[in-house]
C-alpha cells in the first residue's frame, strides 16, 4: 500500500510539474519567437508585444511545438527544435531585408517547395554551404542524443499525447492548405496588413502569421474577377489616327527571325547620380538605341523575380491584373497559357526558349510547355565546354547557343534566351573570368570600397552583355535573312552598397526605377516607332508588328494602349486605360482562347 | 523498495532542476539589476495615432551614462540607419514629423556600442460608422 500510495503521489506530482513546463514552455516560444522577430526586422525587441499579431504569429509556432511534442514525446527537444525553426524563420529574413529590403513572404516558399540543385547553389551565393550542412548535422546529432536522453513527457499509450497529435495535425493541415477557416484570426483588419507596405505588416503581425495570412490570400489570387465597367470605358476610347497596323502583315515566306534576350539584372548605371556616362560600360545598347528605336522599360520587379518581367513580356498580361500573384510560373497551373509563342506559332515560327540553369528553375520546364516553346534549350544542353563566368553561365555561351539554333533553322525561328551572367551577389566571392577587366572598371574615387567593388563586379558581367549584344547584331547582319531584336533588362539588381553610395537622377527610389530596352531589325525588316517608355507587357505587341504578324484581338488591344498613353508619360486617360487592360487580361488568360492542340493543327495546315 | 527508492530519486532530481533553474533566474535578474547603468533612450510618445497623418514628430531624451558622446541614428525598415543627431552624451531634441510606424531610433556611442533602441508604433485610425 505504501508503495502504491508513493507512486501515485509521484504520478501526481510529475503531472502538476508537467503542466507547469508546458506553460512555461509555450511562453517560451511565444516570447522568444517574438523577440528574434523583431530582432530580424532591427526593431526594438518587444515592438508590438502587446498586439493582437503578436498571438497571430504564435499560434503557428505552437502547432508545430504540439505536432513535434506528439511525435516525440520529449519536452526539451520539442521546445528547442520550435525555437531553432523560429530562429531560422528570423534569419532568412534579416538576410532578405538587408539584401532586397523586402521581408521574407509566403512567396519565397515556393524555393523550398520547388527545390533543386539550381535552387541550392543560388542559396549557396548568399549562405556558406559547408557552415548550413555543418548546422545540420549538429542539430541532428544533438537532436538523436536528447532524444535518447530526455525523459519521455507522455506515459505509454496516453490518451493527452493522441488528443494532441490530432488538434496539432488538424491545424496544420488548416494553416497549409490556406483554409478560409482561418480568415477570421488572419484577418487584413485584425493583424494589420499594409498592402503597400510588406514591411509593415511583418512589424505589425511578425513573419509566421504574414506568411499565413498570404497563403490564404494566394489560394484565390487567380481568382480576381475582369470588371466590365473597365473593359467598357477602355474600348471606348479612341485610337490615335494612323496608329495601327502601321506595318502591313508580312508574307510567310520573308517572317523575319525573332530573337529576344532578356538581360539578367541589366540597367543602365547613367541613371545612377554618381554616374555622368556609360558608354564604356554598355557602348552597344547606347549606339543601338540611338539608331533604331527602344528607351525605358516599367518592370514589376525589383532586385529579383525576374519571371515576373519574363510573364509579362511572353503573355503580355500585366502582372497588376493578379496582385496576389507573386510568381506566376509557381502559382498559375494551366495547361496552356496564352502567349506570344503561340501567337508566332500559328504564323509558322518555331518556338525556342535558351537558358543556361537548370530548366527545373523557377519551374520553367513545365510552364515553358504552358506557353508553347517547343523547344527549351537549358545548361546540360550546352556543349561541355560551355564557359561560365563568375558563378553562372557566361552570356558568351549563351550567344554561341542562339547562333547554333538559327545556324541549324528551317523554319522562321523565334528565339527567346533568358542570360544570368549578371546575376548576384555582386561581392568578391566569385572571382570572374577576367579579373584585370574587372578590376578596370570605372568606379565614383568617392564611394566606400563596398560599394566600389560591387559596382565593378556588376559593371563587368552588364557589360560582357553588352558585347554579346553587339557580336549578335553583327551575326544577324551577317547572315542576310530578316530579323527583329529585342533586348531588355529583366530589373534593377540589389546592389546594397551602391544604392546606399548613391542616388538616382529622378530622385526615386531603385525599385521604381527603370530598365533599358530596344528593339533592333535587319535592313530588310521593318520597325514601327513606338513610344520610348513601354510596360513589359507591351512589348509582345510591339514584335508582333514589327515581325509583320496580325495582331490577335487582345494584341491590339495592347497597341492600343500603349498608343492611347502616348509618348513618353502619364496621361488623364492613362488610369482608365490601365484598369482595362488589366480586367481585359484575366479575361484573355482564363478563357483561354484556343488550346495547345489547335495551334499545332493549325500550323501543320499552314505547311 | 528499489522502486520506492527510485521515486525518491527522481523526486529529488526534480527538486534539484527547479532549484537550480530558479537560481539561475535569481542570478540573471540579480546581475542585470546591478551591473545596469544610468545610460538611457526614450522616446515620446511611443505610440501614435495614424488619425493624424503616417507621420509625427517624437521628443527624444538619452544618456550614455558613461560620459562618451552619443550618436543618434534612426532606421526604418529595410533601409539603412542614418546619422540623425548626437555629439553630447546626454540630451533631448525634437525629430522632425518624419517618425513614422517602424522608425527605430538607435543610441550609439563613440566606440559604436549601440546602447538602447526604440520603436516608434502606431493605433489604427478607426473609420467612425455612418448612421
Amino acid at each position: 500500500m505504501e508503495l502504491d500510495g508513493t507512486r501515485v503521489s509521484i504520478v501526481r506530482e510529475a503531472r502538476w510539474v508537467r503542466w507547469l513546463m508546458v506553460i512555461v514552455g509555450l511562453a517560451c516560444i511565444a516570447v522568444c519567437s517574438w523577440v528574434m522577430d523583431r530582432l530580424s526586422l532591427s526593431v526594438g525587441p518587444f515592438t508590438y508585444i502587446s498586439s493582437f499579431g503578436f498571438y497571430a504569429n504564435t499560434l503557428p509556432y505552437l502547432i508545430l511545438f504540439g505536432l513535434l511534442l506528439s511525435l516525440t514525446a520529449r519536452f526539451f527537444l520539442a521546445t528547442s527544435s520550435t525555437l531553432i525553426i523560429a530562429a531560422i524563420v528570423a534569419f532568412a529574413n534579416y538576410e532578405k531585408l538587408e539584401v532586397l529590403s523586402r521581408p521574407l513572404s509566403f512567396s519565397d516558399l515556393f524555393f523550398v517547395k520547388e527545390i533543386d540543385l539550381s535552387v541550392l547553389r543560388l542559396l549557396s551565393s548568399y549562405i556558406n554551404p559547408w557552415v548550413a550542412v555543418g548546422c545540420v548535422a549538429v542539430f541532428i546529432v544533438a537532436a538523436i542524443l536528447v532524444f535518447k536522453h530526455e525523459r519521455p513527457f507522455f506515459r505509454k499509450r496516453s490518451s493527452m499525447r493522441i488528443c494532441l497529435a490530432i488538434i496539432s495535425m488538424a491545424m496544420a493541415v488548416l494553416v497549409v492548405s490556406g483554409s478560409s477557416w482561418l480568415s477570421t484570426v488572419y484577418d487584413a483588419g485584425k493583424i494589420r496588413f499594409v498592402g503597400w507596405a510588406p514591411a509593415l505588416t511583418v512589424l505589425h503581425t511578425g513573419i509566421a502569421a504574414t506568411i499565413i495570412y498570404q497563403n490564404i490570400d494566394y489560394a484565390h489570387a487567380l481568382s480576381e474577377a475582369p470588371d466590365t465597367t473597365a473593359i467598357d470605358k477602355f474600348l471606348a476610347l479612341a485610337t490615335p489616327k494612323a496608329a495601327m497596323p502601321a506595318v502591313p502583315a508580312t508574307p510567310k515566306v520573308t517572317r523575319p527571325d525573332i530573337v529576344v534576350i532578356q538581360s539578367e539584372s541589366l540597367f543602365d548605371p547613367e541613371i545612377l547620380a554618381d554616374i555622368s556616362d556609360s558608354d564604356a560600360v554598355l557602348p552597344n545598347l547606347h549606339s543601338a538605341i540611338a539608331s533604331g528605336k527602344g528607351g525605358r522599360m516599367l518592370v514589376p520587379t525589383f532586385g529579383g523575380g525576374t519571371i515576373r518581367t519574363e510573364f509579362e513580356v511572353l503573355t503580355s498580361i500585366p502582372m497588376a491584373a493578379y496582385p496576389r500573384i507573386s510568381f506566376p510560373y509557381l502559382q498559375i497551373r494551366q495547361d496552356h497559357i496564352p502567349s506570344l509563342p503561340f501567337v508566332l506559332r500559328k504564323s509558322g515560327y518555331e518556338a525556342y526558349a535558351i537558358h543556361g540553369n537548370e530548366g527545373s528553375f523557377w519551374n520553367r520546364t513545365k510552364t515553358f510547355v504552358a506557353l508553347g516553346f517547343q523547344h527549351f534549350v537549358t545548361a546540360k544542353d550546352f556543349p561541355a565546354g560551355a564557359s561560365k563566368d563568375g558563378r553562372y553561365m557566361s552570356d558568351h555561351a549563351m550567344t554561341n547557343m542562339i547562333e547554333s539554333v538559327l545556324d541549324h533553322a528551317s523554319a522562321p525561328t523565334f528565339i527567346f534566351a533568358i542570360s544570368i551572367e549578371a546575376h548576384g551577389p555582386y561581392g568578391n566571392s566569385a572571382l570572374p573570368a577576367n579579373p584585370a577587366a574587372r578590376d578596370a572598371m570605372p568606379a565614383p574615387k568617392a564611394w566606400p570600397q563596398a560599394a566600389r567593388d560591387e559596382y565593378k563586379n556588376y559593371t563587368y558581367h552588364i557589360h560582357d552583355a553588352d558585347s554579346e549584344l553587339g557580336r549578335l547584331i553583327k551575326y544577324l547582319d551577317a547572315r542576310g535573312r530578316p530579323y527583329i531584336l529585342a533586348f531588355y533588362g529583366d530589373h534593377l539588381p540589389g546592389l546594397v552598397h551602391v544604392y546606399h553610395a548613391s542616388a538616382f537622377d529622378d530622385g526615386r527610389l531603385a525599385p521604381l526605377q527603370q530598365v533599358p530596352w530596344l528593339l533592333a531589325s535587319g535592313p530588310k525588316s521593318g520597325v514601327v516607332q513606338s513610344r520610348s517608355k513601354i510596360y513589359a507587357w507591351m512589348l509582345g505587341a510591339n514584335l508582333l508588328e514589327a515581325a509583320g504578324v496580325e495582331l490577335p484581338q487582345y494584341y491590339r488591344s495592347i497597341r492600343k494602349a500603349e498608343l492611347i498613353m502616348g509618348t513618353d508619360s502619364w496621361n488623364t486617360q492613362s488610369d482608365s486605360v490601365l484598369a482595362g487592360i488589366d480586367s481585359l487580361a484575366r479575361s484573355h488568360l482564363v478563357q483561354q482562347p484556343q488550346s495547345a492542340a489547335s495551334v499545332s493543327t493549325e500550323k501543320e495546315g499552314a505547311k | 523498495m528499489l522502486r520506492n527508492a527510485l521515486g525518491g530519486m527522481r523526486r529529488s532530481r526534480l527538486a534539484l532542476w527547479c532549484t537550480l533553474l530558479t537560481l539561475a533566474l535569481l542570478i540573471s535578474w540579480a546581475a542585470w539589476f546591478f551591473s545596469r547603468g544610468t545610460d538611457y533612450l526614450s522616446i515620446s510618445p511611443r505610440t501614435f495615432s495614424e488619425c493624424g497623418g503616417v507621420t509625427t514628430k517624437v521628443h527624444v531624451s538619452w544618456d550614455t551614462g558613461d560620459g562618451l558622446p552619443a550618436t543618434l541614428m534612426v532606421k526604418n525598415i529595410g533601409k539603412s540607419a542614418k546619422v540623425w543627431t548626437g555629439g553630447k552624451p546626454k540630451g533631448e531634441a525634437d525629430t522632425g514629423a518624419w517618425m513614422s510606424d517602424g522608425t527605430t531610433v538607435i543610441l550609439k556611442t563613440s566606440d559604436g556600442r549601440v546602447l538602447h533602441r526604440r520603436t516608434l508604433v502606431s493605433t489604427v485610425c478607426a473609420v467612425p460608422a455612418k448612421h
